[in-house]
């Protein structure tokens, strides 16, 4: 747009400029068309020779192509035939890097020498300023040391104002000082001579002082006597800082490549050799540098040659690509697992193939060891009939492994889990429960577990049992819930079976004990009777008769009544209430007065805590083995401990005796109900005692046993879950 | 009170057991007070007997009643209850013997309004002196009203 405007100004002003190319019309103003009778349009590209009357262009063309800046006088051409006198006043110049020819020409005697030549002057300068500042490149005039003129865009570029320029001593003021002096030689180069360069790069110091690097063209104009520089200058920052970055991107490459995790080499694609290998290559194949500047591709590869050629060709014409994972060679033989990616470029002007290479014996130990686990897993999950599940609660999409699938009767393929498909499989009975389960766990809860019945597919009716947890978001709410389900049917059916086999063996046991004891009662009563009414009445052998059956029926009651007892422990068992032990021992040491005193015993305790349990029963276990440490001691005065310590999430209590111990392989038989290790005269007894003790530990949670040696006492120990906080 | 010397003491027996019966006749012979033993074998049959009823009529009103809880027909609470409902009975002693040793059978027989409540000894000889502390109890130690027909 301004250029048109600049143009349309020239039109006005001048008689006519014309610009040239290698003797051609390259743009010519309004004024230079009509002075020749044509219209503007069709002077472009003709040749100047074309304006001169036929005689003159010979002489013409000598001066024009030389560069000759002299004033000429031709005989112009018009294109309807006529002619008349021109004055040609030429200039080289150089616009958007080339170097054109502006000419003035005027119709001689239509004007004043002194009227063109002031015209000439302001016209030609603010024309082509125009048309310089226009492209963005800087034009000056110095004449002398002053500049005289400047275009717009110059102004920009030095960020002084045409004034501010113009009022300056000297135009170096607008040069970066180190670069004043190289400026000086050189125009003085030129000036003298005429010779050296025309065009090169310096830097200016901006008004605020910024350095500006410019690439600068001047060209000297001798107008009458005076001397005057053009100067075009074109800021070339843009240029020097993209320069710079590639430096820096080299470096910054060449860091990448030697401090990569990846083994990195270049291959000559001719012969196959090593060019360059990174730091991490030559880690990870035992090479030194020097090692490797002998090396071909072949050392590496552990696979046969074919198929190294195949591959590179292929990467050559594909230009890059990933060659995939490949075993390759050490420098000690041994192998590794690669991932080889290859690029072909273009290095130092040889075809080379760039190869990534990255160590991947790891990934892939990993990858086999996950397809191990994984394939345990499943093998784990078939045989526990257990499957794993999760549940996005926002997409209402379950996904479950394919042993879960089985374990409700379904293919994966046919059946997609929801949360209502998953509850129309939940046993009708058990489904409130489940639901009230699983919000309850997405109000509240994190982890839990809960048994309940499913219909599989065939409808039958299986127990499972779920272990799940919810997963949740930063703000606390439920985003999915993961878990797993297995079938515990036959579980369930055993420990069905088992409850009800160990209810009914408690029933019977006392149901038996219980009612045993009216007959005994009769037998024993009239054993007795008959002892009382007529012992030495008949003979010995009948007074030795009534006497064994009234020992038999006196220790059947024995055994009748601890049965009854032990049979009791399970069916006719308290609630469980925090006890404290101390106070538990202290109702033994009551209930054995007699005997602790009687047998001299030094019955100590450490402190003991409080536990749920049945009191009653606690009672008896700890008086059970009280008893049973007085009863068995040796010889020396009997010595007892009652102690009890936390062990993890359990008490495990101990009493320690100093009595006559027992052999190591009796330790499990002693707690069997009515196993006795010694003769009865000497250790009376049903044998039922430890049998109670174990029973009351079991239904307490806890476990029993028994560390001895013969004649070394005994320590039986016992665990109690400790009271959760 | 009533003296070892005078007319013996009437004793009801409620006990379907024979077996006990008799080894409660036996400690009762070995006593030192004299005393008649009768026996019935259940709660009916025992109400009748109180009352002097069909062929209990004109038998002697006891003094003191043995009583078995667990019974055919009518067992021994629900005898307690009748007895201790009773006007005309209810002074009389009940001594509840039984093989029970169940807590529930304790207290209810003591809110039934029973004298004593005594688990049969299953020793010969304790069960004797049992019966026999029973007797002497009852009959030398505490002092009881008047009887109807006295």
């Amino acid at each position: 747009m301004r250029h048109r405007e600049s143009r349309s100004l020239a039109d006005e002003v001048f008689e006519g400029i014309v610009l040239s190319e290698n003797g051609k019309v390259a743009d010519a103003n309004e004024g230079f068309a009509r002075m020749f009778g044509y219209e503007p349009d069709e002077v472009i590209g003709m040749e100047l020779s074309a304006f001169l009357v036929a005689g003159e262009r010979e002489s013409a063309k000598r001066q024009i192509p030389a560069g000759s800046e002299e004033v000429s006088r031709y005989r112009g051409f018009r294109k309807d035939g006529t002619d008349f006198d021109v004055e040609v006043r030429p200039r080289q110049t150089v616009i958007d890097g080339r170097e054109v020819r502006v000419s003035l020409v005027l119709g001689v005697g239509e004007r004043t020498r002194a009227e063109e030549e002031l015209r000439w002057q302001r016209d030609l300068y603010e024309g082509i300023l125009a048309a310089q500042s226009e492209l963005g490149e800087g034009f000056v005039i110095v004449e002398g040391q002053v500049i005289s003129h400047a275009n717009e865009a110059f102004t920009k570029m030095s960020g002084y104002s045409l004034g501010e320029l113009q009022a300056l001593p000297s135009f170096l003021e607008i040069v970066a000082e180190d670069e004043r002096e190289t400026l000086m030689e050189r125009r003085r180069k030129r000036m003298e001579s005429g010779e050296g360069e025309t065009h090169y790069e310096t830097v200016l110091g901006r008004k605020d002082g910024v350095r500006v690097p410019v690439e600068v063209a001047f060209t000297v104009l001798q107008v009458g006597g005076s001397m005057r520089f053009m100067v075009v200058a074109r800021d070339i920052t843009e240029r020097k800082r993209v320069e710079e970055a590639l430096g820096e991107s080299e470096e910054r490459y060449r860091v990448v490549i030697e401090q990569a995790a990846e083994g990195i080499i270049l291959i000559d694609v001719d012969d196959y050799h090593i060019l360059e290998a990174n730091p991490e290559f030559r880690r990870l194949f035992g090479y030194t540098s020097e090692e490797v500047a002998g090396l071909t591709i072949y050392d590496l590869v552990a696979h046969d040659r074919e198929t190294v050629d195949q591959n590179i060709e292929r990467t050559l014409e594909e230009g890059n690509r990933i060659v995939g994972e490949r075993r390759y060679r050490r420098r000690d033989g041994s192998l590794v697992d690669v991932m080889v990616s290859g690029n072909a470029i273009s290095y130092g002007g040889r075809r080379t193939l760039s190869l990534l290479i990255r160590d991947i014996t790891e990934r892939k130990r990993a990858e086999e060891e996950l397809q191990r686990s994984e394939s345990s897993l499943r093998a784990a999950q078939r045989m526990a009939r257990l499957g794993d599940w999760e549940y996005e609660l926002e997409e209402d999409r379950g996904r479950w492994s394919n042993e879960l699938f089985s374990v409700f009767g379904f293919s994966p393929q046919e059946f997609v889990p929801t949360y209502r498909t998953f509850f129309d499989l939940v046993h009708p009975g058990d489904r409130l429960a489940v639901r009230r389960e699983v919000f309850g766990a997405l109000r509240g809860g994190r982890e839990s577990s809960i048994d309940y019945r499913i219909v599989r597919s065939d409808g039958e009716v299986r127990n499972v049992y779920t272990e799940y947890r919810v997963v949740r978001d930063e703000s606390g709410r439920s985003v999915s819930m993961s878990g797993t389900i297995q079938d515990i049917t036959g579980r369930k059916r055993i420990e069905e079976d088992l409850r009800r086999s160990n209810a009914e063996l408690e029933q019977f046991a006392y149901v038996a004990s219980h009612d045993l004891q009216e007959p005994l009662r009769m037998v024993s009563s009239y054993t007795q009777l008959l002892a009382r009414r007529y012992k030495d009445q008949l003979d010995d052998d009948a007074d030795e008769f009534i006497d064994y059956a009234v020992d038999g029926a006196e220790r059947m009651q024995r055994l009748i009544n601890d049965l009854l007892v032990y049979s009791r422990l399970g069916t006719r068992g308290k609630e469980f209430a925090p006890t404290d032990c101390d106070e538990v021992l202290e109702g033994v040491r009551d209930n054995l007065q007699v005997a602790i005193e009687e047998s001299g015993v030094d019955l100590a305790s450490g402190e003991l805590p409080t536990v749920m349990g049945d009191r009653s029963q606690l009672l008896r276990l700890l008086q059970n083995l009280v008893e049973n440490a007085i009863k068995f001691s040796g010889v020396e005065p009997p010595e007892i401990r009652v102690q009890a310590e936390l062990s993890e999430d359990e008490w495990v209590f101990s009493v320690e005796d100093n009595g006559i111990g027992i052999a190591p392989e009796y330790a499990d038989r002693i707690f069997v109900i009515f196993q006795r290790l010694h003769d009865r005269v000497q250790y009376p007894g049903t044998g039922i005692g430890l049998a109670v003790c174990k029973k009351i530990v079991e239904r307490h949670g806890g476990r029993i046993w028994i560390e001895s040696e013969v004649g070394e006492g005994s320590t039986f120990y016992f665990t109690l879950p400790a009271l959760r906080r | 009170m009533r003296t070892t010397n005078s007319q013996p003491i009437e004793i009801l027996l409620v006990e379907d057991n024979p077996g006990d019966a008799r080894l409660a006749l036996e400690a009762l012979k070995e006593s030192k007070i004299r005393n008649n033993l009768h026996h019935v074998t259940d709660g009916v049959e025992a109400m009748k007997f109180l009352r002097q009823q069909e062929k209990h009529a004109g038998v002697p009103p006891p003094d003191l009643v043995l009583l078995d809880l667990n019974m055919p027909r009518m067992d021994g609470r629900e005898v307690l209850e009748e007895i201790k409902g009773d006007p005309d009975l209810r002074a009389l002693p009940v001594v509840v013997l039984t093989t029970s040793e169940a807590e529930r059978d304790l207290v209810k027989s003591y809110d039934l309004h029973a004298n004593a409540y005594i688990v049969k000894p299953i020793d010969l000889d304790h069960f004797m002196e049992v019966v026999q502390n029973i007797e002497e109890f009852w009959f030398s130690i505490v002092k009881l009203p008047p009887r109807a027909d006295d």
